[in-house]
């Protein structure tokens, strides 16, 4: 058994970002209910005789006396103020003032950025009270939910004393950042086993959904086999220990005031949003922070002041989970908008469409969106379909005296990507005809290893016939390094150094396969083709004319047809290829901050300037990779920090449910989604998010509900048993629709794993209130409320 | 621990005789001495049936769901086990798994197998008891309206059962 007692004696040092202590101190208060004691060790052999599934230590807990938290109160805060009093730009927001943090100071328009922040601030609540705006102001909650992927954590990991490395497999969402963890954690120099190497085979995960970025897991994984002489050991969570000390989502308390002009326009914005962040950081700082930024949801609103919080507590840790903020956000706010149009008297669509955001508007920090936002023909499409222009005679024929029938919609709109994407890719072909993948993307299940390997159809003529996910080891190649600069010029001048980027490799998150990690991987394909099949291809064709022109090609039934006329065949391509030596391998690093980094790289004779900062190039079939050196590199510019997101998908969501009034029990009847996701890679995944994210945001509207602390899962105690979980018979077969907006020509794929949950509950909720005339603002809308609300 | 237990068993098409500790539950016995990873584990405790695997009892039964979680390897002395390694012959899917692959039924697939043998006993009821067309939602709400998945909304596994059902002489019944 291993203790904290033998950490501190050993050295072990805690990388920051994972809270204070591993372990509870025996004798000493832990951070948070549920943090573990102690490493047990067992043999395999006795392992399966234990019946260890099945244990439940919870009712062994005894309590002492009620304790202080260890935590720091705060794990992080943001303000977003902004102000634009009529036409033209903001008087004051994010990317024109910067970002404002506490201690505030006294109001002063012609002050620092803290002072302008309090004056408009106090402006807009001055505004609030006398422009004779009709206001709404309700408060929400949400609950603690867990992501519950089906595949708990596990792993198997040892240690190689001789070699100091550490070897571990498993599943995460973050591999490269629990790598770099994992070696930290001995990285002291009175430290008894050293690591100087962590090889970390990332395996597919069976879903993640957020919960396996950045857990902890991996740390408690290394420290066990540094501990086991060398053996391997092996960690499975049971499903008891999966609920005890998986990533859960934040709760929120939200209070929000709108308010609205006589014509439906929302005039100002203002929310106080809390989260409760648990026993540990962990992505908590994140979590408030795009609460904040994206608690306007699909619209445009001149006025806003936004305040959000992560606290801590004694719970268990909430993190990273599909949503990330903006659901919770946007439950308040969808719903707030729908109880203005009932009291407004306006079609609730009308009502939307009147706000909303789009391209040439600026977002909630003042960022004017990158690409065109389809809200409109998202909303208009929604305002057509049947089950909305006939919900009153729906509602009046399916009704009877068991049952009440409504129908709700809700609006969505979600950044993809974080701004910080660092993405790794290598496109190979070999001389046997395949095509492999390789990228630091994760499926957690959200389709990046069924579409990353179409995205090069285009450019190669077919499919990848391999795709690895979750690589970081192979990118050694690129010789990168990287460190968090505070400034322009401190930028400016690491980026002297070719091998320096602000960010190696990002973890899966923030629905970022189908824009960030496609280009990393269509940018490797882009530079095989054109200085490995292109020349191959005029070789083989005897073509004289080699200028690479896209306009020149086109792929056939697997074949190259090249000016029209010379049709070459892709395994006879490949052959020449390798047997010239032409490139056969791309391995690229790409980085985007609201702009994408550039370099330019000699290839053979050419200069090209690419849409990427690190490149290293294999030829033919023998040798590792090449490294280039880039000239005249051009990062982002670092103020685009400040514009937060640059990038939106919009998800409208229309619901039918029946309300028992004997037992309050909700049912979902029926459902249509509506969406921009710009191009489509493949409609059945596309599909598949948007069921799936159905039947998860049913669980949080209605089902699941953790307690925080006592009776909570921190516990030991809470399976799946005890928390209800959506089937197949609470899903509306036959009756979910998906229609996908027609792309704007020159659109990117857009992200949308996340955002397809974000309206589930507030419509659900809409639709319940259209039902029953009663509005829930307290998720879940457990069957035992709404029969409250009925009696 | 517990003394072993010698049982008999057919699984996938293979005669075993095992010694089997009483605690030992199937699918730990599947994964762990068998290295049958296909049947996988979530709940440990017979709630979220990723584990199912189909079993038989006798010649003249139906195949039924099993969770082999929460089922001990001696209780099965005699029994017919099929997991989803089982499933295909001779390197041809059965059309259950091609109908998943065709209809994008699963993602991230840890839920899957437990969808395939749910939805296979059903087959095999099915074979042994049709119904008529109006009743084959009810019928795949029996085999697997209890399973459990994150990924998918369920709706892909559902058309791709309810084809296979529908392409399947014999287990419909005919108005």
């Amino acid at each position: 058994m291993i203790t904290d007692k033998d950490f501190e004696r050993d050295h072990l040092k805690i990388p920051f970002y994972f809270g204070r202590i591993m372990m509870a101190k025996a004798g000493s208060q832990p951070d948070y209910l549920g943090q573990p004691v102690a490493l047990l060790y067992i043999k395999s052999s006795d392992f399966l005789e234990l019946g260890a599934r099945l244990l439940d230590l919870s009712s062994y807990l005894r309590f002492g006396a009620e304790a202080s938290s260890n935590s720091p109160s705060s794990y992080g805060e943001t303000r977003i103020t902004r102000h634009n009093d009529g036409p033209g730009s903001d008087s004051f927001s994010v990317v024109m003032d910067g970002l404002s943090s506490p201690p505030w100071e006294a109001p002063d328009i012609k002050g620092s950025s803290n002072a302008r922040c309090v004056f408009y601030g106090n402006l807009i609540e001055q505004e609030l009270e006398t422009k004779g705006w009709e206001l709404f102001e309700e408060k929400f909650s949400t609950q603690s939910i867990d992501p519950c992927f089906m595949e708990s954590e596990s792993g198997i990991a040892w240690y190689d004393k001789k070699h100091k490395s550490l070897n571990m497999t498993l599943g995460s969402q973050s591999p490269y950042d629990d790598g770099e963890a994992c070696a930290t954690i001995f990285a002291d120099k009175a430290c008894p086993y050293p690591v100087m190497t962590v090889k970390l085979n990332c395996c597919y995960p069976g879903g993640g959904f957020g919960g396996r970025d950045h857990s902890d897991f991996p740390l408690y994984l290394a420290m066990a086999a540094i501990y086991a002489d060398g053996k391997a050991v092996r960690i499975v969570y049971n499903r008891f220990e999966q609920f005890q000390a998986g990533i859960k989502r934040h709760p929120a308390q939200i209070h929000e005031k709108i308010a609205l002009d006589k014509n439906g326009v929302i005039q100002a914005l203002k929310a106080d949003i809390q989260l409760d962040g648990g026993g540990q950081n962990n992505f908590s700082f994140a979590v408030q922070a795009v609460a904040a930024q994206n608690a306007t949801a699909a619209y445009f609103i001149p006025r806003l002041d936004i305040k959000s919080k992560a606290m801590s507590s004694k719970a268990v840790t909430s993190g990273s989970m599909r949503g990330f903020g903006t659901l919770q956000a946007m439950f308040a706010l969808e719903s707030l908008v729908d109880q203005a149009a009932e009291k407004l008297r306006m079609d609730p669509i009308e009502l939307r469409l009147k706000n909303l955001l789009s391209q040439s508007k600026a977002t909630s920090t003042g960022a004017k969106p990158s690409y065109e936002i389809q809200s409109e023909k998202v909303l208009r499409a929604a305002q057509n379909s049947k089950l909305w222009s006939q919900r009153e005679s729906f509602k009046k024929s399916k009704s009877n005296k068991n049952l009440l029938y409504g129908v709700g919609f809700a609006l969505a709109l979600k950044s993809y990507g974080t701004n910080l994407d660092a993405c790794l890719a290598n496109v190979e072909v070999e001389a046997d005809g395949q095509v492999r993948i390789k990228c630091n993307a994760i499926d957690m299940g959200n389709g990046s290893a069924t579409t990353l390997p179409l995205v090069i159809a285009d450019l190669l003529g077919r499919n990848a016939d391999v795709m690895k996910t979750g690589v970081t080891e192979e990118f050694s190649s690129l010789k990168l390094t990287a460190s968090f600069e505070s400034s322009q010029g401190a930028e400016d001048q690491k980026a002297k150094n070719p091998r320096w980027v602000p960010f190696i490799s990002m973890a899966q998150a923030a629905s970022c396969s189908a824009f960030q990690m496609r280009h990393a991987v269509r940018e490797a394909a882009s530079i095989v083709l054109r200085y490995g099949i292109w020349p191959a291809a005029c070789q083989l064709g005897k073509i004289s004319e080699r200028t690479y022109d896209s306009k020149r090609m086109q792929w056939q039934d697997g074949q190259l047809l090249i000016d029209g006329k010379h049709r070459l065949s892709w395994t006879d391509i490949l052959q020449r290829l390798h047997k010239e030596g032409l490139i056969s391998g791309a391995m690229v690093h790409t980085y985007y901050r609201a702009q994408w980094s550039k370099a330019d790289f000699k290839i053979g004779l050419q200069t090209e300037t690419l849409p990427i900062d690190a490149l290293a190039l294999r030829s033919g079939s023998k040798g590792g990779y090449t490294l280039l050196d880039r000239e005249k590199v051009q990062m982002p510019p670092f103020k685009n920090n400040l514009i937060g997101v640059d990038m939106y998908t919009p998800y409208g969501l229309l619901v039918a449910v029946s309300v028992n009034k004997e037992s309050g029990e909700v049912r979902l009847e029926e459902a249509e989604g509506f969406i921009d996701v710009g191009q489509v890679i493949q409609y059945e995944i596309v599909e598949g998010q948007a069921a799936g994210a159905l039947a998860m945001g049913l669980g949080q509207a209605l089902y699941e509900d953790l307690p925080l602390t006592k009776g909570g899962p921190g516990e030991g105690g809470w399976n799946i048993g005890r928390y209800r979980l959506p089937t197949m018979r609470d899903m509306p077969l036959n009756r979910f629709k998906l229609h996908i907006i027609e792309a704007i020509p020159g659109d990117p794929p857009k992200g949308m794993a996340e955002v397809v949950e974000c309206p589930v509950a507030p419509a659900i909720a809409n639709a319940i209130a259209h039902a029953t005339g009663k509005r829930f603002r307290d998720l879940p809308i457990s069957a035992e409320k709404v029969k409250g609300a009925l009696a | 621990m517990s003394d072993k237990v010698q049982i008999k068993l057919k699984l996938n098409n293979a005669d075993l005789l095992e010694q089997v500790s009483p605690t030992l539950m199937l699918a730990d016995f599947l994964q762990e001495s068998k290295n049958l990873t296909a049947t996988r584990v979530c709940c440990g405790i017979g709630v979220c049936r990723a584990c199912t695997v189909a079993v038989k009892h006798s010649a003249q039964e139906s195949f039924e769901a099993t969770r082999a979680c929460i089922t001990p390897v001696v209780s099965l002395d005699g029994a017919t086990i099929k997991t989803t390694e089982g499933l295909a012959e001779a390197d041809q899917l059965h059309p259950l798994q091609e109908a998943f692959l065709k209809n994008f039924s699963f993602q991230c697939g840890y839920s899957t197998s437990g969808f395939l043998m749910g939805a296979y006993s059903l087959l095999d009821k099915l074979r042994l008891a049709p119904v008529s067309a109006d009743k084959i939602d009810e019928a795949i709400l029996e085999g697997v309206g209890d399973n459990i998945c994150r990924c998918t909304g369920y709706l892909r596994y559902y058309t791709a059962i309810k084809e296979v059902i529908l392409a399947t002489p014999g287990l419909v019944l005919q108005s």
